[in-house]
């Protein structure tokens, strides 16, 4: 068990001049469940390989637990990792690939067999101990990927997207497996993956990373209700969040946001303060499909309203995706499907005061 | 409809008549059997002169089959052989071993521990297979003399591995790249370290390339000549090739146990290839597909 800390860690490949990791510094707790998520080319594998001391640190500290590990090399660090690939050794059978670790670490061969054990039942996979991995499925491959690491009494588990490989069917499956598998042994876990639903639900706290940097470390609930800028706005959340670009105006004393040739629409008053110093200049204004709802389907008064017109409606059965546009605008709504509405229909959308968010164009920023 | 439909499926009947059997086939088998036939014809005439009798042997009856088999100059070739069959075999088996293993390293090193300039040092290894034997004899020779492994087998035998190491490296080299970075990655979390890797994950996945190296280690170093014949003096501890030449002499030569001497040479590496052919083939195309 450890924590890990990220500290002003740079990482370079040889002269090219955007590092793939750039000044990251974070504290991952002991026994947390932490989520590395991006786009591909993000630098978040990068990240977690330096953890490993698969890659070395152009610059800062690694901390796992109270050891700086920067000049240690892999085998020192105990740390168990998952591959995406599952890297079983093809030659061994799955017991040999669950014990090859602890073979590496001395343990005798008594209790080697023992945990060997102990992991298989946990995983279910006792009675694949004596096949190849060539005789097992993607599923059960995984598994045994998993076994290898959970045997070794490691101080952290890394998983390089060990998901992505499986069918959609058995990846949500093996997602709650890796859940009530984390809750049971309580090692500290990093966790690599691009698929945002992934990290949402499986992370204690999530750490969205583009282009090398780190944009937002917090808990889902919080990225998705406070994302601290536009990319964090626009990759946590599916389908993924409308942003326009607007003026603000003020017009006797209330703030109102316009898009040019598109809708004008008045700014809730607990937003205003926030946003006064921005008057008469442009800001992207970001809104969630899930929280459009078509004026009539408002409870309340709505403080602001956006006219639009219907363009095109997908029916998925639970719900609708419906496209709307305003001028030069193109917004997505996700409703219920008792909202009826027809193609070319105009109709007023609206949401809920705090659900409207603001950002500085020029920095992404979110504006509070 | 009958019309448009009959030419169509006469031209399916055809192009299947002439998959099997049709006069197109029976030329191509015909000719290639010949061809064949052909290239088999010195070996022929190897088998057949080394059972005739010596009166029997002469340039107008060569093509003729014995009037009598004998089995005489098999005797005679294996008498005056053996003991250089013997030294052939103490040459080719640590040669072909050593230099194995040496290239697995080598490719091990060259396609998962890349270094500054490991590129370029393997290019540089690669330029060895191009030297002609002659051009550095002398030198090698010298070399030999002044370490003290000059008229010894285990001199033959370090020739040989250095020799061989080109193309060994080549070979495990081009066959590791194929092998996942992300196994060695496994391993070395898992705690294993560069020697460990190598001998408990590379070297037992490594088989097949291990037969490509031996066929053609093994081969290569038994029909080997003019190391053989330089490095070593002593005629009893020269390998088989150079011993064969010698069993031709200055001023007769017994055609027939020449030839037996020459079938007895070329055995092992036949053998060789009979037993493990299969796996040199299967080894040749590893990595060059999927699955």
């Amino acid at each position: 068990m450890a924590r890990v800390i990220f500290d002003g860690v740079f990482k370079r490949y040889g002269n090219s001049s955007a590092p793939a990791v750039t000044d990251l510094s974070m504290e991952i707790h002991d026994r947390e469940f932490l989520v590395l998520v991006g786009p591909s080319g993000c630098g978040k594998s990068t990240a977690m390989r330096m953890i490993a001391g698969l890659e070395e640190v152009s610059e800062g500290r690694i901390i796992i637990g109270d050891r700086v590990v920067n000049d240690l090399p892999p085998k020192d660090r105990n740390v168990a990792m998952v591959f995406q690939s599952y890297a079983l050794y093809p030659h061994m059978t799955v017991r040999d690939n669950l014990a090859y670790p602890l073979k590496l670490r001395k343990v005798q061969k008594a209790e080697r067999e023992r945990r060997v054990l102990e992991a298989a039942r946990m995983l279910e996979i006792e009675q694949f101990l004596d096949r190849k991995p060539k005789a097992l499925s993607g599923g059960q491959r995984q598994r045994v990927a998993l076994g290898r690491a959970v045997v070794r009494d490691a101080d952290l588990f890394l998983m390089d997207e060990p998901l992505s490989n499986l069918d959609a069917k058995l990846r949500v499956q093996t997602r709650a497996e890796l859940i009530k598998l984390h809750d049971r042994v309580q090692t500290t876990t990093i966790y690599v993956t691009h698929d945002q639903v992934e990290a949402m639900t499986m992370g204690d706290r999530i750490a969205v990373m583009s282009l090398g940097v780190l944009q937002q470390l917090d808990t889902p609930q919080n990225l998705y209700d406070k994302p601290a800028n536009k990319f964090v706005a626009g990759f946590i959340g599916s389908p993924s969040m409308n942003f326009v670009d607007v003026q603000i105006e003020d017009a006797e004393g209330r703030l109102y946001a316009t898009n040019p040739g598109g809708f004008r629409m008045r700014i809730p008053d607990s937003r205003g303060a926030s946003l006064a110093r921005f008057k008469g200049e442009t800001v992207t204004l970001g809104i969630r499909p899930e929280h459009l709802v078509e004026r009539n389907h408002f409870g309340g008064n709505p403080e602001t309203v956006l006219p639009v017109t219907v363009d095109v409606i997908e029916l998925l059965g639970n719900e609708s995706f419906i496209y709307l546009n305003s001028g030069n605008a193109v917004l997505t709504a996700r409703m219920s499907p008792e909202v009826k509405v027809e193609r070319g229909q105009k109709i007023e959308v609206t949401a809920e005061p705090d659900r409207f968010y603001f950002f500085d164009p020029k920095t992404d920023a979110a504006v509070a | 409809m009958a019309t448009i439909a009959d030419p169509i499926r006469g031209t399916v009947m055809e192009q299947s008549g002439r998959r099997r059997g049709g006069p197109r086939n029976i030329l191509k088998t015909v000719f290639l059997t010949g061809m064949a036939l052909f290239y088999l014809l010195p070996i022929y005439v190897v088998v057949i002169t080394s059972v005739k009798q010596i009166a029997d042997v002469s340039t107008a009856t060569m093509w003729e089959l014995p009037t009598s088999i004998s089995w005489g100059s098999y005797q005679q070739a294996w008498d005056s052989l053996s003991p250089n069959l013997a030294q052939s075999l103490r040459l080719v088996v640590p040669a072909t071993i050593l230099s194995a293993l040496f290239g697995a390293l080598n490719g091990y090193i060259l396609s998962k521990w890349k270094f500054r300039g490991s590129d370029v040092l393997f290019t540089v290894m690669l330029f060895g297979m191009f030297i002609p034997y002659q051009a550095i004899l002398i030198p090698l020779i010298r070399f030999l003399q002044e370490v003290g492994l000059y008229n010894s087998v285990a001199g033959l035998v370090i020739v040989h591995v250095v020799y061989g190491l080109p193309i060994t490296t080549l070979i495990f080299r081009n066959f590791f790249t194929a092998i996942p970075g992300e196994l060695i990655e496994a391993a070395r979390v898992d705690g294993a370290g560069l020697l460990g890797i190598f001998f408990r994950i590379m070297l037992p996945l490594s088989v097949p390339a291990f037969v490509v190296v031996g066929i053609f280690q093994f081969t290569n170093i038994w029909n080997e000549f003019l190391f053989g014949l330089t490095i070593i003096t002593n005629p009893a501890e020269q390998p088989i090739t150079v011993a064969l030449n010698n069993l031709s002499g200055s001023f007769s030569v017994d055609w027939s146990a020449v030839m037996a001497g020459s079938v007895l040479a070329a055995l092992p590496t036949a053998l060789i290839y009979i037993l493990l052919g299969r796996f040199f083939i299967r080894g040749m195309l590893a990595g060059s597909m999927k699955g």
